[in-house]
């Protein structure tokens, strides 16, 4: 080889010197003649380069981003940008850590969650364009579509307009599955206050139609400062969105001070005489002030007659309302008593039906003129038939001593903190934690943490008979934490089996064999986990077997006893309630086991 | 298990097959095959379980990473991960080496299967907490990359010239190209995010026209106007690499390649160049064994990492696509997936060097432009197929932008701002903003 | 040093700073300084100061007419010129393009001992430096008198090939001529100087755009330009440290070569190693154990780096190598890295 032999290339005609693209050579200066005008090439082809994108940005800009149904969105689709209109359906889910914000959308084709993070959320917030139950919205974004999983991402707050729907007052009785997502305005007083979890306040109004739950979400209340404070009895109005929870409607508030306090006690049912009560006022709910002229037992519960100087009409209260009762004995002949319940017919006899023990007062200063009682409720509930105890014979009433009152749970409250209450009911939930055990304790009033800590336990003979389905009496202190009643009891004697749990044996089903004949029944499966999502309160844990898949929904406290196994591809068993939600068929788990 | 791993061996082994056969055809991207796949998946899901489907696409991409060197050397049609091995790899070929070369990137490919069994018990803690401690730092870190990419591109020019302005003018020519390069692929990226011409049921080939637009039509346009003769080649019986020598190149391409597999928007490419500077590989046999591993690990790698069970990262176009009808379970699967890319790999390799010595006769029987042109034209068949006469608008933009570092002189890598660009700014929470300045929205 | 370590070594730098980790959480690119101060030295040299320089003595040679006696008497001409009016003359040595990836090789040496200035013709090689087979051909060696005392310097031939060839600065110091090799390297850019202007303009533009980080911002700049400065202290050849108030470039500590594959790969490893700890350690909570995290999956860097040292003695009292040339070795693979890349 030698020098002369160039490299396959371009060459200088005038000193044979490589020169490759270039046009004049740069050792000798010669212009070098070339199949194709290269320099002209280069600028005609830096010129197309900038115009090229400068037409296809000019383009780009002026066409519509495409609106896309929820319905046709598919695998090719994924990180299309798109424009999307529909219903907000659920949200907004808010998480200041991670400054995300999602809500669910539908339009008439299917639903699909979206949602705005970090600058895109903040400007949301800051724009107060949030969106809500019932808006409708049109939104631009990119989709992401992955198996199991199809969200849509905001691109900016801009991209974001919102129609908030008009509010229509409506009675409580007369919300039907037409309402959904209909904003309504519904006028009543606070008969129920309760957090079955934390991140969701219930609030049951009562009108003089009928009750309804109001659900306030902690998200909204983290977006929007916490609602005003409330009591039992208060007259509110409240504009909500009527949404369905399991076939029953609730209201749905777009913000807290959606929930407003009247000034009026004008949304209470009406006070009315007995004698006003007639056919018309069947199913109504009504209020009366009567005087107790007599009181009978019956299977299941205690009929009472009250009579005013307009009529007689019998208040009927069911065995379970009745043990929920606090003074319950206080019911007697001569008493005075204000009833707020429902109408009813029965063998052409008008009768009311109260819901709550709270929608009975007792007048105490009549009752306290009477110098026998009858004995107390919770005594009637656990040791005599109420009928023995109301037929009994009267004894004086006793003076009051320290010891520990048997309680419905229902009529606990944050007010009895440090009180020393017994309480009888089903362990319905069974949760470790690192300092010692907690059990959900329900008496079909309600529920209550049962708190046993470590030292404890350990001398707890029965403890491993605490299990799901067992019947216990529990004695122990009442405490608060995080808004939630928990009972404490001191020492290994304070915790009494009642009836032992009966497991019922479950076989596992196949994934595949459960149809929507199995909703509301307690099934197992087992499957490999192939997805886990969050929500605000636990995970989504999707499990496969051969059959199919099937979406668990899993609450934190079940969570806590597997979440160290959890991870994707592990063979987990499930149990737990089927439930159909929209369409899909899903299981709220109770117990959740990890190979 | 044994009964059940087979028929996926079998789905793997046919996709490996597949995919030999089409990486023969210059510039058609496996992505482009998976992507027909994903547009009937759900007829195909009919007739093959998800695993199996899965399984096939795992065969292909092994097969595609493999053998996709056979035309990008001696059929001059890269894409952004073969883009490095043309260089050398053309290099090779015009010195009657083109076998060698091929084979050379095959014996990276073999390190990179060798470097997956090793790291498959490890991967999951290993990628898993990466993936949680830079996943909020994505975006400066994508920025730091295109940093060092426009900073460590040196002049190429600037020798001589009468005055000091003169050199420099010279100098910054090439520079100054690949930085607008850059830009205006840059550009390009943000209307396709964000007003992309290409349909909406087409968005997942969203890229396509403009990575068919940006590297394999300029380098076919290359071939054609330049009218490059091929030298006969040789089938050479050994190759000039020691064992050190393709420790060094599989060690530098596995950093490379696994660091593209696991990193958002890094390609193969990138991820060699990179590892590359960092380990100081000069010889050209060692950035040949480099660029082998590493488009090995970045395009296998990428797939490899969808099947860990507790990661799950969906990386690459083949992921992204699967992902979107399938989801993976379990460890058995991933090993079973481990075991398949070591076989698919090898059979690879043994079809490489087939593949290679056909490739051979072809560019000496064949006029190169002829194949260039045939080429040339199927190029435009994909784009319109898959993204209809928007993708193609899109394609006609890309390729005097994709031509700009050929015509001036700088790095073609500087194309790869179409999806630096976007996603960088995205990550940033950026990207609308700068989208509204362009009014895309 | 390799420019990605200078780059990755300056982000490292930036993450050192919690606040510009927490900002860069939340959206912020304030960690990107550190790259673009790590690799700034080198970038103003190679991208600008090296076209600026202009030549006073220019060899260009034609690969097909070389004469090397030619080019020998030019070049011991303009020494000798240095040394008769003491002014200082810039010698620019061109390469020999043959095609895109073949290059004429020829060499130059000054021979201080007998004061000669001798030129041959080399083989011809291609990008990576390796010499094409059969490819060196016979041709007469030039050699031309010297007749002003040198400096003793690189004793061997200096090889010119890819690329940009090599310039040297001629210059008149303490009675007799110093060469100086490329001379526009490593001097102001290099400097403690440049660290304080990058730093305040880093700290300037944030301060500009109203972002609360300016000072952050500004030492991370600065440290990045010093950490660069300081890792070439590591080499043969330092840098003019303290420009303006010094002219010439220091001795460095003589620990590596900037083209040593092993330390090239062992600050690289080490950056990024230190970038990921301290993202988690500025992180809630931190996942990594630092024992284990230093103790086992760092050990192989500092393992590898040992193995280097202890190689590269061995071989340098077997080589015994003149600092001036490991210098200028320094500098060669320096400058053919960015030229290569």
């Amino acid at each position: 080889m030698t020098v002369s032999t160039h490299q396959v290339g371009a060459t200088c005609p005038s000193c044979g010197r490589f020169v490759g693209p270039l046009e004049k050579c740069p050792y000798c200066g010669a212009a070098i003649k070339k199949r194709i005008p290269l320099g002209y090439l280069r600028i005609v082809c830096l010129i197309l380069a900038v115009l090229g994108v400068a037409i296809l940005v000019f383009a780009a800009g002026g066409a519509a981003t495409p609106l896309t149904k929820i319905g046709d969105i598919g695998a090719t689709m994924n990180y299309a940008y798109v424009r999307l209109d529909g219903v907000v359906t659920r949200g907004p889910l808010y998480d200041p850590d991670t400054q995300t914000l999602r809500f669910y959308v539908t339009d008439d084709t299917g639903e699909i969650q979206a949602g705005a993070f970090r600058d895109v959320t903040q400007a949301l917030l800051a724009a107060e364009k949030i969106p809500a139950v019932g808006d409708k919205i049109m939104m631009e974004g990119n989709l992401r579509v992955r198996d199991d999983f199809t969200s849509f991402n905001l691109t900016t707050a801009d991209k974001l307009q919102i129609i908030p729907p008009d509010a229509r007052a409506i009675q409580i009785a007369d919300i039907g599955f037409d309402d959904e997502y209909q904003y309504v305005i519904v006028r009543g007083d606070v008969r129920d206050l309760r957090q079955p979890f934390q991140g969701l306040t219930l609030i049951t109004l009562g009108d003089a139609s009928g009750e309804v739950d109001v659900a306030l979400s902690g998200d909204i209340e983290k977006l929007y400062g916490a609602r005003a404070p409330l009591a039992l009895g208060d007259s509110v109005e409240a504009r909500g969105v009527v949404t369905y929870f399991r076939d029953t409607p609730q209201i749905l508030l777009r913000q807290p001070r959606d929930l407003q306090k009247m000034d009026v006690d004008n949304t209470a049912a009406t006070v009315i005489r007995i004698g006003a009560i007639d056919a018309a006022r069947v199913n109504q709910r009504v209020q009366v002030v009567a005087q107790v002229t007599r009181v009978t037992k019956f299977s299941q519960g205690v009929r009472v007659t009250l009579a005013d100087d307009s009529g007689a009409l019998t208040l009927v209260l069911w065995q379970d309302l009745f043990d929920q009762i606090p003074n319950a004995h206080e019911i007697q002949n001569g008493a005075q008593l204000q009833v707020l319940g429902k109408v009813s017919q029965y063998r052409g006899e008008y009768e009311i039906v109260p819901q709550r023990a709270s929608d009975i007062k007792i007048s105490a200063a009549t009752a306290q003129a009477n110098v026998t009682a009858l004995p107390d409720a919770t005594t009637i509930a656990q040791n005599t038939s109420p009928l023995d105890a109301l037929t009994a014979t009267p004894r004086p009433t006793r003076e009051p001593t320290a010891a520990p009152t048997p309680r419905a749970i229902a009529s606990l409250s944050a007010a009895d903190k440090d009180a020393l209450v017994i309480v009888n009911g089903v362990l319905t939930r069974v949760n470790p934690f690192s300092k010692g055990m907690r059990y959900t304790l329900d008496d079909t009033t309600g529920k209550i943490t049962v708190l046993i800590w470590s030292d404890v336990l350990e001398t707890l003979a029965l403890r491993d008979a605490l299990q799901v389905g067992a019947q216990v009496r529990v004695t122990g202190k009442i405490d608060v934490f995080n808004d939630m009643l928990e009972i404490i009891p001191a020492n290994a004697d304070a915790v009494e089996l009642l009836a032992a749990a009966q497991t019922p044996q479950i076989e596992t089903r196949a994934i595949g064999s459960l149809s929507a004949d199995d909703v509301d029944q307690i099934v197992q499966v087992q499957g490999a986990l192939v997805d886990l999502a969050d929500f605000s309160k636990g995970k989504y844990v999707t499990l496969q077997d051969d059959s199919g898949k099937i979406q668990i929904t899993v609450f934190s406290d079940v969570l806590t006893t597997v979440q160290a196994k959890l991870a994707l591809g592990a063979t987990v068993t499930a149990r737990g309630k089927v439930n159909l939600f929209r369409g899909k068929l899903e299981i709220v788990a109770d117990t959740m086991v990890i190979e | 298990m044994n009964a059940e791993i087979l028929p996926l061996a079998l789905y793997a082994i046919v996709g490996t097959l597949l995919a030999s056969l089409l990486a023969l055809i210059p510039a058609l991207h496996v992505y482009n095959i998976a992507g027909i796949f994903i547009l009937f998946a759900v007829s195909a899901q009919k007739f093959i379980g998800g695993d199996e489907l899965a399984m096939l696409l795992l065969g292909m991409i092994v097969g595609y990473a493999m053998l996709n060197t056979v035309s990008a050397i001696f059929l001059g049609a890269p894409d952004d991960s073969t883009i490095f091995i043309v260089l050398p790899g053309q290099k090779y070929l015009l010195m009657s080496r083109g076998y060698e070369a091929a084979a050379l990137t095959g014996i990276g490919g073999l390190g990179g299967i060798v470097i997956l069994i090793l790291l498959a018990p490890f991967a999951e803690t290993l990628f898993g907490t990466l993936r949680a401690i830079v996943l909020p730092h994505l975006h400066w870190i994508l920025a730091v990359i295109i940093v060092y990419m426009l900073m460590a591109e040196w002049p190429k020019g600037g020798d001589r010239g009468a005055t000091g302005l003169a050199r420099l003018w010279d100098a910054w020519k090439g520079l100054g190209a690949g930085i607008l390069t850059f830009a205006l692929s840059g550009i390009l990226g943000m209307v396709l995010m964000y007003a992309s011409p290409v349909p909406t049921e087409r968005a997942f080939q969203n890229l396509l026209p403009a990575f068919v637009g940006l590297f394999a039509v300029p380098w076919v346009m290359d071939n054609i106007l330049s009218g490059a003769k091929i030298p006969p080649q040789h089938i050479a019986k050994t190759f000039d690499a020691p064992p050190a020598m393709i420790a060094r190149g599989v060690f530098s391409g596995a950093l490379g390649g696994l660091f593209a597999a696991f990193f958002p928007v890094v390609t193969g490419g990138v991820g060699g160049y990179l590892a590359g500077h960092a380990t100081a590989q000069r010889d050209d046999r060692v950035f040949i064994i480099s660029q082998g591993t590493s488009k090995f690990l970045y395009y296998v790698g990428a797939f490899w990492l969808f099947f860990l069970p507790a990661a799950r990262i969906v990386k690459g176009g083949m992921s992204g696509m699967l992902a979107t009808i399938y989801t993976p379970a379990g460890y058995d699967l991933y090993y079973v997936s481990v075991g398949l890319i070591a076989l698919c790999g090898v059979l690879s390799f043994f079809l490489l060097l087939l593949y290679s010595r056909a490739a051979v006769w072809l560019v000496q029987k064949v006029n190169y432009r002829y194949i260039s042109i045939a080429t040339m034209f199927l190029l435009v068949a994909l784009v319109y197929f898959f993204t209809g006469v928007g993708g193609l608008f899109v394609m006609l933009v890309a390729v005097p932008i994709g031509w700009l570092p050929v015509l001036w002189g700088s790095r073609r890598m500087n194309c790869l701002g179409v999806l630096l660009v976007p996603i960088t700014l995205n990550l940033a929470g950026l990207g609308p903003t700068v989208a509204e300045w362009l009014r895309l929205i | 040093m390799k420019g990605i370590s200078h780059f990755i070594t300056g982000v490292a730098v930036g993450t050192f700073f919690p606040d510009a980790v927490h900002a860069a959480v939340a959206g912020s690119f304030i960690l990107v300084l550190g790259g673009i101060g790590g690799l700034l030295p080198d970038t103003l040299d190679f991208k600008f100061a090296r076209f600026i320089e202009e030549p006073d003595i220019l060899i260009d040679p034609h690969p097909e007419q070389f004469e090397a006696q030619k080019i020998a008497d030019e070049i011991a001409a303009g020494i000798d010129r240095v040394g008769a009016t003491h002014k200082k003359q810039i010698l620019k040595c061109n390469t020999m393009r043959l095609g895109p990836d073949w290059w004429q090789q020829y060499s130059i040496k000054f021979d201080t001992q007998n004061g000669e200035a001798l030129v041959q013709l080399g083989p011809i090689v291609n990008t990576s430096q390796i010499p094409l087979p059969e490819s060196l051909r016979v041709s007469p060696k030039g050699r031309a008198k010297i007749h002003v005392p040198l400096l003793p310097t690189y004793g061997d031939f200096v090889t010119v090939d890819i690329f940009s060839g090599p310039s040297f600065a001629l210059e008149w110091r303490n009675d007799r001529v110093e060469i100086d090799f490329i001379p526009w390297h490593r001097q102001y850019s290099h400097s403690f100087f440049m660290a304080l202007l990058f730093g305040t303009l880093c700290g300037a533009l944030f301060f500009w755009m109203d972002h609360p980080l300016y000072v952050t911002a500004g030492l991370i700049g600065a440290f990045a330009v010093m950490a660069h400065v300081l890792e070439d202290q590591l080499g043969y050849l330092g840098s003019n440290l303290l420009w303006p108030l010094t002219k010439v470039r220091s001795t460095g500590m003589k620990l590596i070569h900037a083209g040593d594959a092993i330390p090239n790969f062992f600050v690289v490893g080490t950056s990024c190693m230190l970038i990921i700890f301290n993202l988690d350690r500025f992180s809630s909570p931190p996942s990594l154990d630092p024992l284990l995290y230093w103790g086992g999956l760092w050990l192989p860097f500092p393992l590898a780096l040992i193995y280097f040292f202890v190689r590269k003695f061995r071989a340098d009292v077997l080589k015994r190598i003149p600092l001036l040339a490991q210098q200028e070795g320094d500098l060669v693979a320096e400058t053919q890295e960015v030229m290569d890349a």
